[in-house]
Protein backbone atom coordinates (compact mmCIF):
# COMPACT_ATOMS: atom_id res chain seq x y z
CA UNK A 1 0.00 0.00 0.00
CA UNK A 2 1.63 3.29 -0.67
CA UNK A 3 2.06 6.00 1.99
CA UNK A 4 -0.90 8.24 0.85
CA UNK A 5 -3.12 5.36 0.81
CA UNK A 6 -1.83 4.48 4.12
CA UNK A 7 -2.54 7.91 5.49
CA UNK A 8 -5.66 8.48 3.85
CA UNK A 9 -7.07 4.75 5.40
CA UNK A 10 -5.37 5.53 8.80
CA UNK A 11 -7.40 9.24 8.71
CA UNK A 12 -10.59 7.25 7.85
CA UNK A 13 -9.77 4.28 10.58
CA UNK A 14 -9.39 7.56 13.01
CA UNK A 15 -12.41 9.29 11.84
CA UNK A 16 -15.03 6.01 11.90
CA UNK A 17 -13.68 5.19 15.60
CA UNK A 18 -14.37 8.99 16.69
CA UNK A 19 -17.69 8.05 16.23
CA UNK A 20 -17.70 6.21 19.18
CA UNK A 21 -16.57 9.01 21.44
CA UNK A 22 -20.51 10.14 21.73
CA UNK A 23 -22.23 9.89 18.53
CA UNK A 24 -22.79 6.01 18.33
CA UNK A 25 -23.30 4.13 21.49
CA UNK A 26 -20.25 5.15 23.01
CA UNK A 27 -19.11 1.31 23.89
CA UNK A 28 -15.29 3.53 24.60
CA UNK A 29 -13.50 1.76 22.16
CA UNK A 30 -11.84 5.41 20.97
CA UNK A 31 -10.40 5.81 24.05
CA UNK A 32 -6.88 5.92 23.65
CA UNK A 33 -6.23 3.22 26.00
CA UNK A 34 -8.12 0.73 23.39
CA UNK A 35 -7.25 2.88 20.05
CA UNK A 36 -3.69 3.06 20.54
CA UNK A 37 -2.80 -0.61 21.15
CA UNK A 38 -5.22 -1.69 18.17
CA UNK A 39 -4.16 0.43 15.85
CA UNK A 40 0.00 0.13 16.59
CA UNK A 41 -0.52 -3.73 16.20
CA UNK A 42 -2.25 -2.71 13.20
CA UNK A 43 0.45 -1.29 11.66
CA UNK A 44 2.82 -3.81 13.55
CA UNK A 45 3.90 -1.86 16.59
CA UNK A 46 1.68 -2.62 19.43
CA UNK A 47 4.38 -1.55 21.77
CA UNK A 48 4.58 1.64 20.70
CA UNK A 49 0.65 1.76 20.39
CA UNK A 50 0.04 1.12 23.45
CA UNK A 51 2.58 3.62 25.38
CA UNK A 52 1.24 6.54 23.37
CA UNK A 53 -2.61 5.06 24.11
CA UNK A 54 -1.84 4.90 28.00
CA UNK A 55 0.42 8.09 27.76
CA UNK A 56 -2.88 10.28 25.92
CA UNK A 57 -5.82 7.89 27.82
CA UNK A 58 -4.08 9.56 31.35
CA UNK A 59 -3.77 12.90 29.83
CA UNK A 60 -7.42 13.68 29.18
CA UNK A 61 -8.68 11.88 31.86
CA UNK A 62 -9.30 14.64 33.85
CA UNK A 63 -11.76 16.37 31.04
CA UNK A 64 -16.03 14.84 31.93
CA UNK A 65 -17.95 14.80 29.31
CA UNK A 66 -21.02 15.77 31.22
CA UNK A 67 -23.52 18.33 30.18
CA UNK A 68 -22.49 18.17 26.17
CA UNK A 69 -19.17 19.47 27.68
CA UNK A 70 -16.27 18.88 24.61
CA UNK A 71 -12.52 18.85 25.40
CA UNK A 72 -9.76 18.27 23.28
CA UNK A 73 -10.62 14.61 21.55
CA UNK A 74 -8.60 12.36 23.26
CA UNK A 75 -9.58 9.70 19.98
CA UNK A 76 -8.78 11.86 17.61
CA UNK A 77 -5.13 13.26 19.39
CA UNK A 78 -4.24 9.27 20.13
CA UNK A 79 -5.22 8.15 16.49
CA UNK A 80 -2.91 10.73 14.98
CA UNK A 81 -0.37 10.00 17.55
CA UNK A 82 0.29 6.32 16.51
CA UNK A 83 -0.01 6.79 13.16
CA UNK A 84 2.02 9.31 12.96
CA UNK A 85 4.93 7.04 15.39
CA UNK A 86 4.08 3.80 14.00
CA UNK A 87 3.08 4.81 10.50
CA UNK A 88 5.14 5.83 7.54
CA UNK A 89 5.68 9.36 9.09
CA UNK A 90 7.91 7.19 11.91
CA UNK A 91 7.54 10.64 13.37
CA UNK A 92 9.45 10.45 17.38
CA UNK A 93 6.90 9.63 20.00
CA UNK A 94 7.02 13.38 21.55
CA UNK A 95 6.90 14.59 18.23
CA UNK A 96 3.73 12.43 17.66
CA UNK A 97 2.28 13.17 21.04
CA UNK A 98 2.21 17.06 20.67
CA UNK A 99 1.08 16.53 17.31
CA UNK A 100 -1.92 14.43 18.13
CA UNK A 101 -2.63 17.04 21.31
CA UNK A 102 -2.92 19.67 18.34
CA UNK A 103 -5.28 17.07 16.38
CA UNK A 104 -7.40 16.81 19.39
CA UNK A 105 -7.75 20.44 19.93
CA UNK A 106 -8.61 21.44 16.33
CA UNK A 107 -11.28 19.03 16.15
CA UNK A 108 -12.78 20.01 19.75
CA UNK A 109 -13.01 23.61 18.00
CA UNK A 110 -14.42 22.27 14.58
CA UNK A 111 -16.65 19.88 16.24
CA UNK A 112 -18.08 22.84 18.32
CA UNK A 113 -19.26 24.47 15.03
CA UNK A 114 -20.44 21.35 13.70
CA UNK A 115 -22.85 20.54 16.61
CA UNK A 116 -23.95 24.39 16.15
CA UNK A 117 -24.71 24.08 13.12
CA UNK A 118 -26.79 21.22 13.57
CA UNK A 119 -29.70 23.57 15.22
CA UNK A 120 -31.26 23.48 11.60
CA UNK A 121 -32.14 19.98 11.58
CA UNK A 122 -34.00 20.52 14.87
CA UNK A 123 -36.00 23.26 12.92
CA UNK A 124 -36.53 21.43 9.75
CA UNK A 125 -37.58 18.54 12.27
CA UNK A 126 -40.18 20.85 13.53
CA UNK A 127 -41.89 21.62 10.38
CA UNK A 128 -41.85 18.37 9.41
CA UNK A 129 -43.49 17.08 12.48
CA UNK A 130 -46.10 19.55 11.57
CA UNK A 131 -46.73 18.24 8.24
CA UNK A 132 -46.96 14.83 9.84
CA UNK A 133 -43.59 13.60 8.48
CA UNK A 134 -40.25 12.54 9.79
CA UNK A 135 -36.94 12.36 8.87
CA UNK A 136 -34.86 12.23 11.71
CA UNK A 137 -33.20 8.90 10.65
CA UNK A 138 -32.29 11.40 7.48
CA UNK A 139 -30.86 14.07 9.93
CA UNK A 140 -29.17 11.22 11.94
CA UNK A 141 -27.20 9.95 9.22
CA UNK A 142 -26.08 13.65 7.94
CA UNK A 143 -24.78 14.37 10.90
CA UNK A 144 -22.64 11.22 11.21
CA UNK A 145 -21.94 11.86 7.79
CA UNK A 146 -20.24 15.36 8.65
CA UNK A 147 -18.62 14.50 11.61
CA UNK A 148 -17.04 11.19 10.53
CA UNK A 149 -15.60 13.40 6.96
CA UNK A 150 -14.74 16.14 9.64
CA UNK A 151 -12.28 14.29 11.33
CA UNK A 152 -11.05 12.35 8.27
CA UNK A 153 -10.18 15.89 6.50
CA UNK A 154 -8.38 16.90 9.90
CA UNK A 155 -6.49 13.95 10.66
CA UNK A 156 -5.49 13.66 7.43
CA UNK A 157 -4.15 17.52 7.09
CA UNK A 158 -2.46 16.55 10.36
CA UNK A 159 -0.63 13.56 9.18
CA UNK A 160 0.06 15.59 6.31
CA UNK A 161 1.61 18.62 7.68
CA UNK A 162 3.03 16.71 11.21
CA UNK A 163 6.50 15.34 9.54
CA UNK A 164 7.69 18.61 7.63
CA UNK A 165 6.81 20.70 10.35
CA UNK A 166 8.73 18.52 12.53
CA UNK A 167 11.76 18.13 10.39
CA UNK A 168 11.80 21.93 10.88
CA UNK A 169 12.21 21.91 14.82
CA UNK A 170 14.53 19.18 14.75
CA UNK A 171 17.48 21.94 14.71
CA UNK A 172 16.17 23.84 17.75
CA UNK A 173 17.94 21.56 20.47
CA UNK A 174 17.07 22.84 22.94
CA UNK A 175 13.21 22.90 22.30
CA UNK A 176 13.42 18.99 21.83
CA UNK A 177 14.97 18.40 24.93
CA UNK A 178 12.01 20.63 26.57
CA UNK A 179 9.10 18.52 24.65
CA UNK A 180 10.75 15.48 25.56
CA UNK A 181 10.36 16.33 29.04
CA UNK A 182 7.12 17.36 29.04
CA UNK A 183 6.19 14.40 26.99
CA UNK A 184 7.74 11.93 29.89
CA UNK A 185 6.23 13.90 32.93
CA UNK A 186 2.54 15.07 31.57
CA UNK A 187 1.24 11.51 32.25
CA UNK A 188 2.53 11.34 35.77
CA UNK A 189 1.56 15.12 36.64
CA UNK A 190 -1.99 14.43 35.14
CA UNK A 191 -2.26 10.99 36.90
CA UNK A 192 -1.48 13.12 40.09
CA UNK A 193 -4.02 15.48 39.21
CA UNK A 194 -7.00 12.92 38.61
CA UNK A 195 -6.07 10.97 42.17
CA UNK A 196 -6.26 14.00 43.53
CA UNK A 197 -9.70 14.99 42.28
CA UNK A 198 -10.80 11.67 42.69
CA UNK A 199 -9.93 11.87 46.64
CA UNK A 200 -11.49 15.45 46.67
CA UNK A 201 -14.64 15.35 45.09
CA UNK A 202 -17.60 15.08 47.57
CA UNK B 1 -43.90 -4.18 24.75
CA UNK B 2 -42.85 -7.33 22.37
CA UNK B 3 -39.13 -8.10 22.71
CA UNK B 4 -38.69 -6.88 18.93
CA UNK B 5 -39.99 -3.47 19.99
CA UNK B 6 -37.47 -3.19 22.96
CA UNK B 7 -34.87 -4.07 20.89
CA UNK B 8 -35.43 -1.98 18.05
CA UNK B 9 -35.91 1.06 20.79
CA UNK B 10 -32.22 -0.40 22.81
CA UNK B 11 -30.65 0.04 19.36
CA UNK B 12 -32.21 3.48 18.50
CA UNK B 13 -31.05 4.20 21.46
CA UNK B 14 -27.83 3.92 20.47
CA UNK B 15 -27.64 6.46 18.05
CA UNK B 16 -29.10 9.34 20.91
CA UNK B 17 -26.52 11.90 20.64
CA UNK B 18 -25.77 11.77 16.82
CA UNK B 19 -27.33 15.16 16.01
CA UNK B 20 -26.22 16.39 19.44
CA UNK B 21 -26.23 20.48 19.38
CA UNK B 22 -26.36 23.10 22.17
CA UNK B 23 -29.37 24.38 21.62
CA UNK B 24 -31.59 20.56 21.98
CA UNK B 25 -28.85 18.22 22.72
CA UNK B 26 -29.97 14.81 22.81
CA UNK B 27 -33.48 15.36 21.40
CA UNK B 28 -32.90 14.80 18.12
CA UNK B 29 -31.53 11.09 19.16
CA UNK B 30 -34.35 10.56 21.60
CA UNK B 31 -37.10 11.41 18.85
CA UNK B 32 -35.90 8.62 16.40
CA UNK B 33 -35.16 6.21 19.15
CA UNK B 34 -39.24 6.64 20.06
CA UNK B 35 -40.81 7.02 16.55
CA UNK B 36 -41.87 3.87 15.72
CA UNK B 37 -43.36 3.64 19.53
CA UNK B 38 -45.09 6.95 18.87
CA UNK B 39 -46.24 5.64 15.51
CA UNK B 40 -47.72 2.66 17.27
CA UNK B 41 -49.83 4.24 19.80
CA UNK B 42 -50.79 7.38 18.17
CA UNK B 43 -50.70 6.18 14.66
CA UNK B 44 -54.96 6.38 14.25
CA UNK B 45 -54.86 9.99 15.11
CA UNK B 46 -52.79 12.14 12.74
CA UNK B 47 -52.58 15.64 14.82
CA UNK B 48 -52.05 13.78 18.09
CA UNK B 49 -49.09 12.10 16.21
CA UNK B 50 -47.89 15.45 15.14
CA UNK B 51 -48.01 16.93 18.88
CA UNK B 52 -46.01 13.54 19.84
CA UNK B 53 -43.84 14.24 17.87
CA UNK B 54 -43.53 17.62 18.34
CA UNK B 55 -42.85 17.27 22.24
CA UNK B 56 -40.06 14.49 22.11
CA UNK B 57 -38.26 17.33 19.88
CA UNK B 58 -37.98 19.72 22.77
CA UNK B 59 -34.48 20.14 24.52
CA UNK B 60 -33.57 16.78 25.99
CA UNK B 61 -30.28 15.79 27.88
CA UNK B 62 -29.43 12.96 29.77
CA UNK B 63 -26.03 10.82 30.24
CA UNK B 64 -26.56 8.30 27.46
CA UNK B 65 -26.32 5.05 29.71
CA UNK B 66 -29.43 6.39 31.91
CA UNK B 67 -31.71 7.05 28.32
CA UNK B 68 -32.57 3.13 28.69
CA UNK B 69 -35.03 4.05 31.38
CA UNK B 70 -36.29 7.50 29.94
CA UNK B 71 -36.94 5.87 26.94
CA UNK B 72 -38.71 2.21 28.59
CA UNK B 73 -41.25 5.33 30.96
CA UNK B 74 -41.60 7.80 27.94
CA UNK B 75 -43.25 4.54 25.87
CA UNK B 76 -45.20 3.36 29.05
CA UNK B 77 -46.62 7.08 29.65
CA UNK B 78 -47.64 7.99 25.96
CA UNK B 79 -49.23 4.47 25.50
CA UNK B 80 -51.43 5.44 29.04
CA UNK B 81 -52.11 8.65 27.92
CA UNK B 82 -53.11 7.54 24.25
CA UNK B 83 -55.42 4.96 25.86
CA UNK B 84 -57.06 7.71 28.43
CA UNK B 85 -60.22 9.40 28.24
CA UNK B 86 -59.59 12.50 25.77
CA UNK B 87 -60.80 14.58 28.83
CA UNK B 88 -57.89 13.37 30.50
CA UNK B 89 -55.07 13.13 27.99
CA UNK B 90 -53.93 16.69 28.35
CA UNK B 91 -52.98 16.79 32.30
CA UNK B 92 -51.61 12.97 31.43
CA UNK B 93 -49.16 14.51 28.85
CA UNK B 94 -48.12 17.37 30.50
CA UNK B 95 -47.28 15.49 33.67
CA UNK B 96 -45.26 12.70 31.19
CA UNK B 97 -43.11 15.59 29.89
CA UNK B 98 -42.85 16.78 33.61
CA UNK B 99 -41.59 13.15 34.73
CA UNK B 100 -39.23 12.93 32.05
CA UNK B 101 -37.59 16.01 32.43
CA UNK B 102 -37.07 14.99 36.37
CA UNK B 103 -36.21 11.39 35.00
CA UNK B 104 -33.70 12.62 33.23
CA UNK B 105 -31.87 15.42 35.08
CA UNK B 106 -31.73 12.63 38.28
CA UNK B 107 -30.28 10.32 36.67
CA UNK B 108 -27.87 11.58 34.57
CA UNK B 109 -26.53 13.24 37.86
CA UNK B 110 -25.72 9.36 39.02
CA UNK B 111 -25.10 8.00 36.49
CA UNK B 112 -22.28 10.76 35.49
CA UNK B 113 -20.71 10.08 38.95
CA UNK B 114 -20.22 6.01 38.27
CA UNK B 115 -19.78 6.07 34.75
CA UNK B 116 -17.97 8.95 33.84
CA UNK B 117 -16.76 10.10 37.18
CA UNK B 118 -15.66 6.68 38.84
CA UNK B 119 -15.77 3.51 36.20
CA UNK B 120 -13.58 5.22 33.39
CA UNK B 121 -10.99 6.17 35.72
CA UNK B 122 -10.71 2.82 37.41
CA UNK B 123 -10.79 1.01 34.15
CA UNK B 124 -8.05 2.90 32.70
CA UNK B 125 -5.74 2.56 35.85
CA UNK B 126 -6.75 -1.24 35.72
CA UNK B 127 -5.84 -0.98 32.38
CA UNK B 128 -1.81 0.37 33.09
CA UNK B 129 -1.60 -1.80 36.00
CA UNK B 130 -2.49 -5.08 33.88
CA UNK B 131 0.02 -3.99 30.94
CA UNK B 132 2.96 -2.78 33.28
CA UNK B 133 2.27 -6.65 35.11
CA UNK B 134 2.00 -8.33 31.89
CA UNK B 135 5.34 -6.94 30.43
CA UNK B 136 7.39 -7.71 33.64
CA UNK B 137 5.94 -11.17 33.44
CA UNK B 138 7.35 -11.04 29.97
CA UNK B 139 3.75 -12.24 27.83
CA UNK B 140 3.94 -11.08 24.66
CA UNK B 141 0.78 -9.20 24.43
CA UNK B 142 1.14 -7.09 26.95
CA UNK B 143 0.35 -3.92 24.86
CA UNK B 144 -3.12 -5.20 23.73
CA UNK B 145 -4.23 -7.92 26.58
CA UNK B 146 -5.55 -4.56 28.56
CA UNK B 147 -8.36 -3.92 25.59
CA UNK B 148 -10.37 -6.62 26.13
CA UNK B 149 -10.61 -5.98 30.16
CA UNK B 150 -11.22 -2.58 29.73
CA UNK B 151 -13.78 -3.14 26.55
CA UNK B 152 -15.60 -5.97 29.23
CA UNK B 153 -15.50 -3.57 32.26
CA UNK B 154 -16.74 -1.26 30.42
CA UNK B 155 -19.86 -2.43 27.78
CA UNK B 156 -20.80 -5.23 30.49
CA UNK B 157 -22.29 -2.37 33.07
CA UNK B 158 -23.12 -0.15 30.36
CA UNK B 159 -25.38 -2.55 28.10
CA UNK B 160 -26.93 -3.80 31.27
CA UNK B 161 -27.82 -0.27 32.28
CA UNK B 162 -29.46 0.46 28.92
CA UNK B 163 -31.16 -2.81 28.38
CA UNK B 164 -32.23 -3.43 31.85
CA UNK B 165 -33.43 0.80 32.32
CA UNK B 166 -35.79 -0.04 29.27
CA UNK B 167 -37.21 -2.67 31.45
CA UNK B 168 -37.84 -1.10 34.38
CA UNK B 169 -38.95 2.19 32.81
CA UNK B 170 -41.37 0.47 30.80
CA UNK B 171 -42.57 -1.94 33.76
CA UNK B 172 -42.70 0.48 36.42
CA UNK B 173 -43.65 3.88 34.44
CA UNK B 174 -44.37 6.90 36.96
CA UNK B 175 -44.04 4.85 39.65
CA UNK B 176 -40.65 3.58 38.13
CA UNK B 177 -38.83 6.97 38.67
CA UNK B 178 -39.22 6.73 42.70
CA UNK B 179 -37.89 3.00 41.97
CA UNK B 180 -34.97 4.01 40.32
CA UNK B 181 -34.25 6.88 43.07
CA UNK B 182 -33.80 4.19 45.73
CA UNK B 183 -30.98 3.08 44.17
CA UNK B 184 -27.68 2.89 45.75
CA UNK B 185 -26.12 5.00 42.73
CA UNK B 186 -24.13 7.34 44.94
CA UNK B 187 -22.73 4.74 47.74
CA UNK B 188 -21.31 2.67 44.42
CA UNK B 189 -20.14 5.52 43.07
CA UNK B 190 -18.35 6.17 46.07
CA UNK B 191 -16.95 2.91 46.23
CA UNK B 192 -15.93 2.60 42.54
CA UNK B 193 -13.92 6.12 42.83
CA UNK B 194 -12.08 4.29 46.29
CA UNK B 195 -10.97 1.64 43.77
CA UNK B 196 -9.68 3.92 41.28
CA UNK B 197 -7.91 5.65 43.73
CA UNK B 198 -5.99 2.60 44.93
CA UNK B 199 -5.79 1.36 41.34
CA UNK B 200 -4.17 4.20 40.37
CA UNK B 201 -1.85 4.87 43.16
CA UNK B 202 -0.63 0.68 42.58
CA UNK B 203 -0.31 1.98 39.40
CA UNK B 204 2.27 4.75 40.03
CA UNK B 205 3.91 2.24 42.15
CA UNK B 206 4.11 -0.33 39.21
CA UNK B 207 5.37 2.45 36.86
CA UNK B 208 8.32 3.93 39.08
CA UNK B 209 9.92 -0.36 39.39
CA UNK B 210 8.63 -0.78 35.90
CA UNK B 211 11.37 -2.29 33.27
CA UNK B 212 9.25 -0.25 30.22
CA UNK B 213 10.50 3.02 31.65
CA UNK B 214 13.69 4.64 31.26
CA UNK B 215 15.01 5.62 34.65
CA UNK B 216 15.17 8.81 33.94
CA UNK B 217 11.38 8.95 33.04
CA UNK B 218 10.61 6.44 36.30
CA UNK B 219 11.98 9.69 38.23
CA UNK B 220 11.00 12.40 36.58
CA UNK B 221 7.75 11.47 35.95
CA UNK B 222 7.65 10.30 40.07
CA UNK B 223 8.70 14.06 40.85
CA UNK B 224 5.92 15.84 38.18
CA UNK B 225 3.25 13.04 39.64
CA UNK B 226 4.25 14.73 43.38
CA UNK B 227 4.28 17.92 42.46
CA UNK B 228 1.12 17.86 40.47
CA UNK B 229 -0.31 16.09 42.93
CA UNK B 230 0.59 19.29 45.52
CA UNK B 231 0.17 22.15 42.97
CA UNK B 232 -3.20 24.28 43.15
CA UNK B 233 -5.89 24.19 40.22
CA UNK B 234 -4.89 27.42 38.92
CA UNK B 235 -1.25 25.80 38.01
CA UNK B 236 -2.87 22.02 36.88
CA UNK B 237 -0.91 19.19 35.44
CA UNK B 238 -0.04 20.64 32.57
CA UNK B 239 1.63 23.67 34.26
CA UNK B 240 3.63 21.04 36.47
CA UNK B 241 4.65 19.31 32.65
CA UNK B 242 5.25 22.88 30.83
CA UNK B 243 7.43 24.15 33.96
CA UNK B 244 9.75 21.12 34.16
CA UNK B 245 10.01 21.35 30.01
CA UNK B 246 11.23 25.08 30.11
CA UNK B 247 13.78 24.20 33.16
CA UNK B 248 15.64 21.49 31.11
CA UNK B 249 15.48 24.08 28.18
CA UNK B 250 16.97 26.36 30.74
CA UNK B 251 19.82 23.77 31.90
CA UNK B 252 20.58 22.83 28.39
CA UNK B 253 21.58 25.92 27.84
CA UNK B 254 18.23 28.87 27.02
CA UNK B 255 15.79 28.96 24.46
Amino acid sequence: MSALATVWGGAAAVAAAELDTASIGPFLLSRPIVLGPLLGAALGEPGRGAALGAALELCSLRALPVGGALSWNAAVAAGTAVLLCAGPSRLPPEGAFFAGLLAGRLHQAAETRLRASRAAFGRAADRDAAKGRSLLGAYLASSLLAQFTMTALLVFLVLRLAQPVWSGLAGWKTLGGALRTVFMVAPWACLGSVLVSLWRRP
Amino acid sequence: MTTGEKTSLFLRSLLLQSAFGPERCQALGFAWALDPWLVKVWGRDAAALADARARHLACFNTNPYAVGFVLGMACRLEEEAAAAPAAERAARLARATTLKTAASTGLAGAADSFFWGALRQALAFAAVLTALGLYRAGFEAWATAPVALYAAGWNGPALWARWKGLTQGYAGGEKGVLEVCKLPAAEAALKLRLAAIGLGAASVFAALYSTALHENARWLGGLAFLLAAAAPERIGPWGVAGAMGVLRAVWEGGL
